[in-house]
């Protein structure tokens, strides 16, 4: 679904991404860990579309993201690690933009808004202004308008920041359900328990490049956590 | 006193030594875009000296009024942001400083703002008058000094408005609205007064007529017939009571400044929330509705860009029912005199289309997409589709109120329909040039970081480009309009079109490149 190779990527003549290949699958949860300032959220601005890159090649279900943004985007879903939306605009007003940029009819946007705001349990509050809502309210704002065109690839820059143990809850099982229906979901997290237990496969990238990927599975087979293996890597490295 | 002079200070910082790149700019980006108004305000300040050599002291009292003009209508909703509504509350308010701390720092940085503003406008002019009546070097001692409390008068009276107008609407579901409309209605009442008092006051002579609105704004009058004469008594008025409003607008009201900002940060809520079927818009029009949204909703960015075609448009329809010398006499000239006829409506378009030039929203409408820029990068529309959306906008912002002063203007003077037709396609190329040319401006001198909107609509690099450049244009195109027996009409008119098309392809070539790379 999403096919990253040989991603390089510079601000201001210093390289920040030396070349990073990833590969997430149809159907799978794609977890991307490291440590502050490794190049997660550039690899994931660079995935949807958000910024140029150098050289390398970004592919969403066959299509290059540069020959093809439209068609790309159309079937993506993005949410940034900040959620900063149309602060002005209402709830609502902000969900029936997203609806009417990806062209959804009338009835659809309806029955879905209604069905993630009630089970996010924001329904009410969606008449209210962005800049009225706590940061976690507009975290769920901005995830019923990621699901509610029902993406095929969701792209996720540290999904859980600012949701409650609910809504954490119930956005794991959404992630797994798009899965389940043959989508697939690529996120960043410095959660490490979610990512262990969430995802199918698992990158880990230090300073720009990509220093383990694998199967959950087979990245956990020496039994520890992926905590420790996650510290483990950087006492490698430094 | 220190905690309330470091506050002041790291603002003020924070104010000067913005930048795009985020990199520490060695001359702050205000300070040369108060050198370049410095400059233009010396060469205008000559030419409008020449032009009134006659009128002893009008250009004096016109850079006066317009001062106070300026400062009065841009504090107004300058306030709001600089002086209230400032983001940073939440991270004041936790300081271990007190809240008068909070607003005498705020209320300073806002009348340095104020200064600047005025400073680069009245001090040029004033120092020509001096050079061209040989004044002494007291004279030159006096402009400087006496300038301290000039703005300080009309400041506070603007505040105290922006205040009320905040109290009224803020925290409400149509208080943009109605704080729109408020301040509509508030301009059209200046004007009003201002052309009552202008035609009693004046006699006629447009020299008196300068004096007598300055009658009406006592800080500029004090401060004009103070310098000049040595006026010692005015000069004390100006101080005195200058400098005693700002210390009480100080003491009583610091408290409803951090009430108002208060209220105004929450933000609407809405009970018993019920989802209502909306029809479908397109791509476009979703864009669109965007804009339009962002634009009512933003005070300052509604009243930076609207106030110029308001005021066109009401004098355009004044001008339908009243009874004026100047009116019958250009009616008459215009029925006597058949080859002037075609230069009076040329000129009536120009000036029409002048003033459409500052309405330009798109010279800030991608820096105001700011931090939720990720949104429009990463939804499937084209950037084409975004261009135009905010192309469109303002286009339409600049045309409907133009085309009812056409229409204004047509009626009053009984204009063929050749004006109607040649002035809709001048107004058109000229509404897409100012808004290809800002967009181009903004697209170079993105500032994407910012604390407040204020900051990028008032302050930005590109907000200065994008009124200056169209505005200078359109001043030069008069002159030269007038300097060549008005004979070149249509040449600006195919100049504008030909401008139109090459920003076209800058648009499509630099500007979507130029977008992709904004990050």
């Amino acid at each position: 679904m999403l096919q990253i190779e040989n991603l390089v990527k510079s601000f201001d003549n210093k390289e920040i991404l030396h070349g990073i290949s990833l590969n997430v699958k149809d159907g799978e949860i794609f977890g991307f860990i490291g440590h502050n300032g490794a190049g997660k959220t550039t690899t994931i601005r660079c995935a949807v579309g958000i910024i140029p890159f150098e050289s390398g090649k970004i592919q969403i279900d066959g299509r290059n993201i540069l020959d093809d943004p439209i068609w790309c985007k159309s079937v993506t879903a993005f949410l940034p690690d900040n959620p900063d939306l149309y602060e002005n605009l209402t709830g609502i007003q902000y969900l029936n933009f997203i609806a009417d940029i990806f062209e959804m009819t009338a009835e659809t946007r309806m029955d879905k808004i209604t069905a993630i705001g009630r089970e996010l349990e924001i329904y009410d509050s969606l008449g209210d202004q962005i800049k009225s809502l706590s940061h976690g309210m507009k975290q769920k704002v901005a995830l019923i308008s990621a699901f509610m065109h029902d993406p095929r690839l969701l792209v996720l820059d540290e999904p859980f920041v600012g949701l409650d143990p609910k809504a954490s809850f119930i956005m794991k099982n959404k992630l797994r359900e798009l899965c389940d229906n043959g989508g697939s979901v690529f996120f960043s997290s410095h959660v490490l328990e979610v990512v262990q237990n969430l995802c199918d496969e698992i990158a880990i990238i230090r300073q720009g490049s990509i220093i383990m990927n694998g199967k959950t599975e087979e990245i956990l087979q020496s039994g520890e956590s992926l905590e420790q293996i996650f510290l483990d890597t950087e006492n490698i490295a430094s | 006193m220190k905690r309330m002079l470091t506050l002041t200070k790291t603002q003020l910082l924070n104010l000067f030594f913005q930048s795009r790149s985020g990199k520490k700019s060695k001359i702050p980006p205000i300070v040369i875009s108060c050198l370049v108004m410095f400059g233009l305000s010396l060469y205008y300040s000559w030419i409008f000296a020449d032009m009134m050599e006659t009128q002893a002291h009008a250009v004096p009292y016109m850079v006066s009024i317009l001062g106070t003009v300026i400062i009065f209508m841009s504090g107004i909703s300058g306030s709001q942001g600089m002086l209230f509504g400032f983001k940073d509350y939440d991270s004041l308010m936790a300081l271990p400083v007190t809240e008068r701390d909070i607003v005498t720092s705020k209320i300073v940085v806002y009348t340095f703002m104020q200064y600047l503003y005025s400073f680069f406008l009245v001090i040029p002019a004033m120092l020509i008058h001096g050079y061209r009546i040989s004044a002494s070097v007291f004279y030159y001692f006096r402009v400087i000094l006496c300038f301290l409390p000039f703005p300080l008068l009309p400041m506070v009276l603007s505040a105290l408005i922006g205040i009320a107008f905040q109290k009224l609407t803020a925290g409400k579901r149509y208080g943009k609205l109605l704080q729109n409309g408020l301040t509509i209605a508030f301009i059209a009442l200046v004007y009003y007064f201002s052309f009552s008092f202008g035609a009693s006051a004046g006699s006629g002579q447009p020299g008196m007529q300068v004096g007598g609105i300055a009658a009406f704004l006592p800080s500029a009058k004090w401060y004009v017939e103070g310098v000049i004469n040595a006026d010692i008594p005015k000069l004390l008025l100006l101080f005195g009571i200058g400098i005693a409003v700002y210390v009480l607008f100080i003491l009583i009201y610091s408290r409803t400044i951090i009430r108002v900002t208060a209220q105004g940060m929450q933000g609407y809520h809405v009970a018993n929330f019920r989802l209502k079927k909306v029809k479908r818009a397109g791509s476009l029009g979703a864009l669109m509705r965007q804009e339009w949204q962002r634009y009512f909703n933003n005070f300052t960015y509604f009243l930076n860009t609207s106030m110029g075609m308001i005021v066109l448009m009401i004098m355009s329809i004044y001008v339908i029912f009243i009874d004026n010398p100047i009116k019958d006499l250009i009616t008459e000239l215009m029925i006597e005199r058949g080859d002037v006829l075609a230069k009076i409506w040329q000129t009536f378009i120009l000036a029409i289309s002048c003033v459409g030039s500052m309405t330009c929203t798109t010279g800030v409408s991608i820096s105001l997409e700011g931090k939720s820029l990720w949104i429009l990068k990463s939804i499937p529309a084209d950037v084409k589709e975004i261009f135009l959306a905010k192309i469109m906008v303002n286009v339409i912002l600049i045309m409907v109120p133009s085309t009812l002063s056409l229409l204004g203007l047509g009626i009053a003077f009984h204009l063929p329909l050749l004006y109607y037709i040649v002035g809709i396609v001048m107004l058109a190329a000229t509404a897409l040039f100012i808004s290809m040319l800002g967009l181009l401006i903004n697209l170079r001198f993105p500032k994407l970081e910012f604390d407040r909107e204020v900051v990028v609509i008032k302050q930005s690099l590109s907000a200065f480009l994008s009124i200056m450049i169209p505005m200078f244009l359109a001043v030069g195109i008069m002159i030269l309009f007038f300097i060549t027996n008005m004979e070149y009409f249509y040449w600006i008119m195919a100049f504008f079109i030909a401008a139109d098309l090459i920003l076209v392809f800058l648009l499509l070539k630099y500007g979507t490149e130029r977008f992709r790379r904004l990050a």
